[in-house]
């Protein structure tokens, strides 16, 4: 497993052939167009297009064969291909959305300021790229370099809004605690290394028992378990999150929200479900203490919040509570089963994936129509309860779509949300974790309330008399290829869901 | 390791050495454990994120975070001194003390990724400077709450 | 599976739901008269196929004897060996409250034509309200929990849509929020419960037949176990929410900030008796847990007592009602908690009728005094309302119980049913007491109500000049008013009916789906006062397929017929006795007190009382009456409302104001530091490990 005698025998290149494809997609745009001025402008977006559009044919190609490469370091599983596919559509409609801005003769009379630089489509390649790897690597050298790859480029994007101080600011704080973070990450790989020898997946569960004392190990599954947290926006680990969300551009927040949360998720999942799983007994306080802040916390925090960016920000804090008892669920079944090859990968993946993806498609619409809303030459990271007020008097649709999204994350039947907590704290409950699972409920109830408030806003209140942000939403017809894409996934997931439950009924533990 | 036990080792070592300085020096080093390679790292690593939580400068805190990086590259070295070894003879029983490199395959990795957050890293706080004329964290203060 | 008209019934959720789509997207730009044709055309269809279906299923000759009919729509769920279908129940049960449902709606949406003219979003309105009814149909018709669930939540966002529809008022958005925040507690019940019975093994499916048939065979092995008491009492906790009972009834009277229509549709007839439908439609298992049960007969007759004594207070038209409907769905919850679950059923359908028409006819008086919600202001408008007067009169008898008229039967039945409960559970007597008194607190406060709104002289400029409605608003009243009489007619007791040969048909066609099911070795009818050897004969030759909810064991239907009929006569004599002092009651408590502030009456009374020696001593006899009935009455009122305002209201503020608090304090945290995050992490990661660190020593 960590041979690193790599003959080109170990190399599949079937399973890799979304990262290679992508990466040469980095090579063109990054290269290629630089000097494009005008119309030619249009090549770079469209390159991107095309490379992720290639990417997902040649996941969607190896479905179901369960390809590895690099002597199983990368696994290219249903599970890893599920997620690609969620970071692969959600990468394809941000750049839609942002071609708009980047290519002014594209009805966006005054985008200029905005995504001005060509750099944003590289970029967000190359952090698509991080997350396949993230979700498909069996080896935390491996991890650690795709979240690296995920994250330095993120940095940069949030710092895009070139002409916002809070973008600046944004891009400085997610940098240093990122930074920061990926060090304890890094020195909790050493531990793990330095107490079991190896860094494979496969090769640490086999040499992990609960019974040895070894507090190295447990040190160093710590850290990693905080540098993870890190990523998916844990409490305590958490503090970046509303400044930078708030900071960012709102559909690179959006971006951040979905995309990162879910790349990290997986790869949370893979480790601590086939790697450190026989320490079950160890980690699950640990995790459960902090699922329970983290929903908690998050839910708080959002409850007073009238920032729209910040009250989103703090509200997918509080959905990594949720999502983590999927972990714990993972952790329990698969501590008394045993992980075997090729098994089914259980109701706790499905149900984790499947609000991952319930949740990936509300935030990202939501923080859609809170871009949609915001002028270009005003800041989104200003737009507060209150410029929402009489939206439906306004613009019906944009309201209705983003009461739909916001119905979705408080969890309403009919959209995916409600589905998504159904399956998940139905799951945690057969599973024992009572408390835990009241505990989410009081939360959601919790929740609901600061949905609700912007909801109210939206229908209930008369619009504001003085100048508001959103007094005209910017005429940017291609953020329609999010809101819709979105509005689509997330009545799909919550009306029809058998059909991606059938999808993901057949992701299996890669062998 | 404190002032007595250092002492001990060197004044040991000088007299097996029969007073030759090289010598000494090389018995002490000779001596010197992983245990006391993974202090320095961790004293390191500890500098490190004292240096990130104290430091108002954020090219100070860059600073400290690549100390940091490096106290996980001082470990990887280490450990990798015992499993390199270990795996290889398991897999290959054979006597040859060869060197299975992951650990200081990871070291390497984190250098890249080590000059590639500080690249990264000054872009984005030099940009900051331009616009807020302060490299002081504490004036990254707009957003809060 | 083959067609049947049956399934015609997925379009009677279609129609409404159509009508929001068409409503909401188009109606802003419609002329007005296509709004108001449109939106009630598509309730009205909804109810000829309710008809349509109530006349297949009782001439299926398969379906004879009350056996449910499965509509399947689609598949939406399907995980692993769990599936959840998008079906429908079409039983007595659901074809009842689909009737209801869709018959009420459509007499209120005609009315709400009138009482919208006027408004600018009438549109908006008329959207909500269709998508309303569509959500109610999906509730009562859902086959399962989870898609009932889906109804649940529907209904729950169009009530809270509803009351904050005038959204000028901060006070209509407040009680929205409200609503909407009580409600959610309440469905925490709801989604624990239904946690409950998915994570347990001995219920395989969410489907009612399932749970239903499931119940019946656990309940042999685990009568009354903890697990099922606790999965009905969640269950209950969402019906208190959405029922508006104690302890969470403190949303409804806030809800009449809403139009009132909405009013009478929503917070009268339908929704808030979405509680009680559950507890009908579950009643298998609710049957295997008697103690709960008990809770469920409990809190009923708490709040049916606790909000009457509010009601006599009360000074707003539209909150004596809500604090009277809080009340009667106490008295439904009652009777489905001694076990009559026909019954609550029963009452649920004459409520609907009386109390849309109560609020309806309030309405109509709000309307004719220029938007003056407030009693005191009015009098005197039986004669420039007669047909409001008239309607309402109709509808407060019912409510009050008066003999022939529908609410008289139904509230008999729950007070019988009571009293036989306590016939064998003998601090159940306790109950039935309560419910009597209740029932004379009942006619005092609905009496009180219409002698102050019409009777006497008008005491406001503004109560001289009401004026009737328009008759688009007057018809449904009458309606209603023939409905509120007759609605009784369909289950008369079986002292009056038996000797007529004349069998109780609604009794007949609930009882399948409705009924308290007996677990042989705990013959629940012991407290019907029947020997149970009946039951055991019965439920001993009756297969117990999970499937078939129907052949069910002798429901104590049957067994009422052996109530000793003298007995069952001094019941019906005992409700009339308190219905009737309560309004006498009413009238002579307003006659001489209120009347006698009126300057002139006054005058009169003051003169009478000189001239004649027996009015003095009337006089006497009614301060005496003052002393000892009305002045404790009002103490107790006072209670109430009190520990209403105060306990219940502050828990809940206070409890929201607390996470408020908390939230913004630990918001606080967030200090836009960056080298405090990093803190944060650190001690983070300091926490983490020596957690791990700790586990795995206490391990």
């Amino acid at each position: 497993m960590t041979s690193m005698e790599f003959s080109p025998q170990t190399i599949d290149f079937t399973a890799i052939m979304p990262i290679i494809i992508i990466s040469a997609g980095i090579l063109v745009t990054l290269l290629l167009p630089f000097a494009a001025k005008g119309r030619a402008k249009i090549i770079n977006p469209l390159v991107a297009l095309i490379v992720l559009l290639a990417a997902f044919i040649s996941s969607a190609r190896i479905w179901d064969l369960g390809r590895a490469s690099f002597d199983g370091m990368y696994t290219a599983d249903n599970a890893t291909l599920f997620a690609s596919f969620i970071f692969i559509i959600v990468a394809f409609i941000t750049v839609i959305a942002i071609t708009a801005r980047y290519c002014p003769f594209l009805r966006s009379p005054d985008g200029e300021g905005l995504f001005a630089s060509p750099e944003v489509f590289p970029l967000m390649l190359t952090v698509v790229v991080g997350a396949i790897v993230m979700s498909a690597s069996r080896n935390l050298i491996l991890t650690f370099l795709a979240i690296e790859t995920l994250s330095i480029p993120l940095y940069v994007l949030a710092g895009m809004n070139l002409s916002s101080e809070r973008s600046k600011e944004a891009s400085l704080k997610y940098f240093l605690t990122g930074a920061f973070a990926s060090g304890f990450l890094a020195y909790g790989i050493s531990l793990i290394y330095g107490a079991v020898g190896k860094l494979g997946y496969h090769a640490i569960l086999d040499a992990c028992s609960p019974t040895a004392a070894d507090y190295t190990l447990y040190a160093g599954l710590a850290l990693v378990a905080v540098g993870f947290g890190f990523k998916v926006a844990l409490v305590p680990f958490h503090a970046w999150v509303p400044d930078v969300y708030q900071g960012s551009p709102a559909l690179i927040s959006g971006f951040m929200a979905s995309l990162v949360k879910a790349a990290g998720f997986t790869a949370i999942l893979r480790f601590f479900g086939e790697g450190i799983v026989p320490l079950y007994g160890i980690w699950w306080v640990a995790i459960a203490i902090i699922a329970a802040l983290t929903m908690t916390v998050g839910n708080l925090m959002a409850l007073n919040q009238i920032v729209l960016k910040r009250l989103l920000a703090y509200s997918s804090i509080a959905h990594a509570g949720y999502l983590l008892l999927a972990v714990l669920i993972i952790g329990k079944e698969w501590s008394e089963k045993g992980v075997t090859a090729g098994a089914p990968l259980g109701d706790a993946m499905q149900c984790a994936f499947f609000y991952l993806a319930g949740y990936v498609f509300a935030i990202i619409g939501s923080f859609a129509i809170i871009w949609w809303l915001t002028p270009s030459d005003k800041e989104g990271a200003l737009l507060e309860i209150d410029d929402v007020r009489g939206l439906n008097d306004r613009h019906p649709l944009h309201a209705a779509l983003f009461a739909l999204f916001l119905f979705s994350l408080a969890g309403f039947p009919i959209t995916a949300g409600f589905l998504g907590k159904f399956f998940l704290f139905a799951s945690a409950l057969s599973h024992g974790f009572i408390l835990l699972v009241v505990f989410a409920l009081l939360n959601a109830v919790l929740s609901a309330y600061y949905y609700l408030k912007i909801i109210v806003a939206m229908y209930m209140k008369s619009a504001p008399e003085h100048a508001s942000l959103c007094e005209e939403p910017s005429p940017n017809p291609w953020i329609y290829a999010v809101v819709w894409t979105c509005t689509l996934a997330t009545l799909w997931l919550g009306i029809i869901p058998a059909s991606i439950l059938g999808l993901l009924g057949s992701v299996s533990v890669g062998g | 390791m404190d002032n007595d036990s250092l002492y001990f080792l060197s004044n040991w070592a000088n007299v097996e050495s029969g007073g030759n300085a090289l010598l000494t020096m090389w018995n002490i080093f000779k001596h010197i454990s992983i245990h006391h390679y993974l202090t320095v790292a961790a004293i390191i690593f500890t500098i490190g994120f004292y240096g990130v939580i104290v430091r108002r400068n954020a090219i100070s805190i860059l600073m400290s975070i690549e100390l940091m990086l490096n106290a996980v590259n001082l470990n990887f070295v280490a450990f990798n001194q015992i499993w390199g070894l270990k795996i290889t003879r398991a897999a290959f029983t054979s006597n040859e003390d060869v060197l299975t490199p992951v650990g200081q395959i990871f070291t390497i990795f984190i250098i890249i990724i080590a000059a590639a957050e500080a690249a990264v890293g000054l872009a984005i706080v030099i940009a900051f400077y331009r616009q807020r004329h302060s490299v002081k964290v504490e004036d990254a203060d707009l957003m809060r709450w | 599976m083959e067609m049947n008209l049956l399934d015609l019934v997925g379009l009677a959720i279609a129609f409404p739901l159509l009508g929001t789509l068409i409503l909401g997207l188009f109606g802003r730009f419609m002329p007005r008269i296509a709004v108001s044709i449109i939106a009630p055309a598509t309730v009205g269809l909804s109810f000829i196929i309710g008809l349509i279906t109530l006349f297949v299923y009782r001439t299926d000759s398969a379906l004879i004897g009350g056996q449910p009919y499965v509509s399947y729509l689609f598949t939406w769920i399907q995980s692993g060996d769990f599936t959840a279908n998008f079906s429908l129940l079409i039983d007595p049960l659901s074809i009842t409250m689909m009737l209801i449902v869709t018959g009420v709606s459509f007499i209120i949406h005609v009315y709400s034509i009138g009482y919208m003219a006027h408004d600018k979003d009438h549109a908006r309105f008329f959207a909500y309200l269709n998508l309303f009814v569509g959500a109610m149909l999906i509730l009562v018709l859902a086959s399962s929990l989870p898609v009932m669930f889906i109804g649940w939540e529907g209904v729950g966002l169009c009530s809270y849509l509803l009351i904050g529809f005038w959204y000028e008022k901060a006070s209509a958005n407040i009680a929205g929020m409200k609503a909407f925040v009580v409600n959610r507690i309440g469905d925490f019940g709801v989604l624990i419960a239904m946690f409950m019975l998915f994570a347990s093994e001995n219920f395989v499916s969410l489907e009612f037949l399932d749970i239903n048939g499931a119940a019946r065979i656990f309940g042999e092995t685990n009568y009354n176990s903890p697990f099922i008491i606790a999965v009905c009492l969640f269950l209950f906790l969402g019906a208190t929410g959405k029922s508006a009972q104690i302890p969470l009834y403190i949303w409804l009277p806030d809800a009449m900030e809403g139009p009132t229509p909405v009013s009478a549709l929503i917070h009268a007839a339908t929704m808030v008796t979405a509680g009680v439908y559950m507890l009908a439609r579950l009643n298998v298992l609710f049957s295997i847990a008697p103690t709960a049960m008990l809770v469920v007969a409990v809190i009923g007759c708490a709040t049916a007592f606790f909000a009457a004594t509010i009601a006599l207070s009360q000074v707003d038209i539209k909150r004596v009602l809500a604090y009277s409907t809080v009340s009667q769905l106490g008295y439904m919850f009652l009777a489905c908690g001694v076990g009559a679950f026909w019954v609550g059923i029963f009452h649920l359908m004459t409520h609907a009728f009386f109390k849309a028409l109560l609020f309806l006819g309030a309405g109509s008086v709000i309307h004719g005094m220029s938007d003056d919600q407030d009693i005191r202001n009015m009098g005197g408008l039986a004669k420039r309302m007669p047909v409001t007067y008239w309607t309402f009169l109709v509808a407060a008898l019912a409510i009050a119980g008066v003999p022939f008229f529908s609410g008289f039967f139904s509230k008999d039945e729950i007070l019988a049913s009571t009293f036989w409960f306590g016939a064998e559970f003998p601090s159940g007597k306790i109950l039935y007491v309560i419910a009597l008194i209740t029932a004379f607190m009942t006619a005092f406060y609905m009496f009180r109500l219409v002698i102050r709104t019409f009777l006497g002289k008008p005491v406001t400029e503004k109560a001289k000049k009401a004026h009737e409605s328009p008759r688009v608003m007057t018809i449904p009243l009458i309606i209603l008013a023939v409905l509120a009489f007759v609605g009784g007619y369909v289950a008369l007791p079986h002292v009056i009916s038996g000797p007529l040969g004349y069998s109780n048909p609604l009794e007949q066609f609930l009882k399948p789906a409705a009924q308290t099911y007996q677990i042989s070795e705990h013959p629940v009818g012991e407290a019907y006062g029947v020997a149970s050897a009946e039951y055991v004969e019965t439920i001993e030759g009756v297969s117990v397929e999970g499937e078939d909810v129907i052949h069910e064991a002798a429901g104590h239907g049957e067994d009422e017929a052996h109530h000793p009929a003298d007995i069952s006569w001094y019941l019906i004599l005992a409700s009339i006795v308190f219905a009737g002092l309560g309004i006498w009651g009413a009238y002579l408590y307003f006659r001489m007190t209120d009347w006698a502030k009126l300057p002139a009456l006054s005058r009169l009374i003051r003169r009478l009382q000189i001239v004649n020696d027996w009015s003095l001593k009337k006089w006497f006899v009614d301060e005496l009456y003052q002393y000892t009935i009305v002045e404790p009455g009002k103490v107790l009122a006072q209670i109430s409302l009190i520990f209403d305002q105060v306990v219940v209201d502050g828990i809940v503020n206070g409890t929201a104001g607390f996470f408020a608090f908390v939230g913004d304090r630990i918001r606080r945290f967030q200090t836009g530091i960056v080298r405090e995050y990093a803190l944060g992490i650190l001690l983070g990661a300091v926490s983490v490990v020596i957690i791990v660190f700790i586990t795995r020593m206490v391990l």
